[in-house]
């Protein structure tokens, strides 16, 4: 399982290539227009919703390792 | 260890090799391509991005917070902006050709290419001369010949010259007879390209042929006909000298049309700004809204005018009148003379075989003059009625203010009558004389002698530039000194 550290570095890159993914549809007019953005844009709150969901149920993993903790209490950057 | 993003570099070259790219292969459509695959950037950040935080995690350096910092979103919203921009001006200029607008840009932004044209024709029993030119200017001459001669210009308004020489050759301007009709065209209606073709013809005609000339816009100069003379036009400012027949002209809009020495009658329809007419010895008849300034001067026989808002008859006019948005002025004229208008100060000045003025809203100021006292009927809604008259008139008058002050300069045998907060005029100086009806609801009424008159002129005659005066030594009080101007 990866961990919570992991899965919010890789939520950045991917909502960019979602949105890349969603503006490449638009401009080629997939589907006859139907993919346009102003259409498809809600897909991205799916995606940053969805790894949101993944960083709390790592965050909640026994399994997973705690995530190194600075000294003054918070998640080591 | 410190992580290092390939992205930063990478961003760097794409950008260098688009340039160089544009600049050592002018072929490419560099715009075309980035205008239509520039999202794949995104997509492409986003697998380097991904690919770049799996390797950091397996090497085990510190990954970032998110993945992608604030700076970089800043400059992902900046990308998206800047591309749909481009992409969307891309699109719009794809469809230049077809739009007005474009059309318009090359007005502005195209070279003129000239072409002279010339060309004769027999013309001996021609009694009529057509000329058929949409667009450009027409002037035509009359003269003691046989021929017809024609000379000037196409304009040619073109991004290349190859497109300039294929609308040349696509409007050949054609001269052809059927029976005693002359007829000259220039048919810039077959192109229809986008380039703007306008021919400016020089045409010399038999002076007794009558004129046809047909167009959408470009000015006629005509002089010097014995014929009658047609025009029709969308927009044309109009010149006509010296004919000799009647004229019938249509002109949908014209900054001025200026007719001058006219023996026939003249018919104008249309709409403009500024008319002048002098010396017509025929009837004229114009059905012609204005918005600039009318004067007339010289007319022999009867004129009617009429516009939105104002309707002015009479018979004949010796001297002239001038007409404004505001004002009517009308001097020396025979009538019976019928003025109607909504809103205008009217002046009427030596004039014969009565007049009939009815206003909504103006003043009315009459002045008999010299010639012999006719009959008057002035009514105005709001506005001052004004008469003078000589002093040993004889005349009957009868006038009425529901709303203002009376004065009467004739004293006792006219009977003035305050009543509420108006009066009346009546009475008469002795038999025989003309009768004056003047009415307003809303105004003073006046009946002036002659010599008290002050007359207002509404269109007073432009005066020379008086040399600027010596200046005078004045007793001044000093005052505060100011600051010169730069």
């Amino acid at each position: 399982m990866f961990s919570a550290n992991f899965l919010s570095a890789l939520r950045g890159p991917v909502l960019l290539l979602t949105l890349g993914i969603l503006l490449v549809l638009s401009h080629e007019g997939v589907a006859n227009g139907r993919a346009a953005f102003k259409y498809t844009w809600p897909a991205l709150i799916i995606v940053f919703g969805f790894f949101k969901l993944l960083e709390a149920v790592a965050a909640r993993d026994p399994l997973a390792p705690p995530p190194p903790m600075n000294p003054l209490g918070g998640p080591q950057q | 260890m410190k992580r290092a993003s390939l992205i930063a570099p990478l961003v760097l070259i794409l950008i260098g090799a688009i340039f160089l790219l544009n600049n050592l292969r002018a072929d490419l459509p560099i715009g075309r391509l980035a205008a239509q695959y520039w999202p794949w950037a995104l997509v492409l950040w986003g697998v380097i991005r991904i690919v770049e935080v799996i390797s950091w995690s397996a090497r085990g350096q510190a990954l970032p917070r998110s993945g992608v910092s604030g700076g970089e979103w800043a400059f992902i919203v900046f990308l998206c902006l800047a591309g749909s921009l481009f992409s969307e001006g891309y699109r719009i200029t794809k469809s230049w050709p077809e739009s007005r607008m474009f059309r318009w840009g090359w007005d502005v932004l195209g070279e003129q290419y000239d072409y002279p044209v010339n060309a004769e024709h027999e013309a001996a029993n021609v009694t009529k001369v057509v000329v058929e030119n949409l667009r450009g200017n027409v002037r035509v001459v009359g003269a003691d010949s046989n021929q017809l001669k024609l000379s000037g210009r196409k304009v040619i308004r073109a991004i290349e010259r190859s497109h300039a020489d294929e609308a040349d050759k696509k409007t050949p301007v054609e001269i052809s007879r059927q029976g005693d009709i002359l007829y000259v065209r220039t048919s810039l209606e077959r192109w229809t390209g986008e380039e703007r073709v306008t021919a400016n013809l020089d045409l010399s005609i038999p002076k007794g042929a009558t004129l046809e000339c047909k167009g959408r816009s470009g000015d006629f100069d005509i002089s010097d006909l014995k014929g009658s003379v047609e025009l029709d036009s969308d927009n044309s400012d109009v010149r006509l000298q010296s004919i000799g027949g009647n004229i019938r002209a249509d002109i949908r809009r014209s900054d001025i049309f200026r007719a001058l020495n006219l023996k026939g009658n003249l018919d104008l329809k249309g709409r403009g700004r500024d008319l002048e007419l002098e010396n017509i010895e025929g009837q004229v008849a114009m059905n012609f809204p204005f918005s600039g300034e009318l004067h007339v001067k010289n007319i022999a026989k009867p004129l009617r005018l009429d516009t939105d808002r104002t309707e002015v008859a009479f018979e004949k006019l010796p001297g002239h009148l001038r007409m404004s948005l505001g004002d009517l002025e009308l001097e020396n004229v025979q009538g019976p003379i019928r003025i109607t208008a909504r809103s205008k100060d009217v002046r009427l000045q030596d004039f014969t075989q009565g007049a009939t003025i009815q206003l909504e809203r103006g003043d009315i100021q009459i002045v008999p003059g010299k010639a012999a006292l006719s009959a008057v009927d002035a009514r105005t809604r709001s506005g001052s009625v004004e008469i003078a008259l000589p002093e040993k008139a004889r005349f009957e008058i009868s006038a009425t203010t529901k709303r203002g002050e009376i004065n009467n300069d004739f004293g006792a045998p006219l009977k003035a009558d305050e009543e509420g907060r108006g009066g009346s005029i009546q009475g008469s100086t002795g038999p025989g004389g003309p009768k004056f009806t003047l009415n307003t609801e809303r105004g003073s009424l006046t009946v002036r002698r002659n010599a008290t008159v002050e007359v207002t002129n509404f269109f007073p005659p432009a005066a020379p530039v008086p040399a600027a005066p010596p200046k005078a030594v004045l007793p001044t009080v000093p005052a505060p000194p100011k600051p010169q101007d730069q």
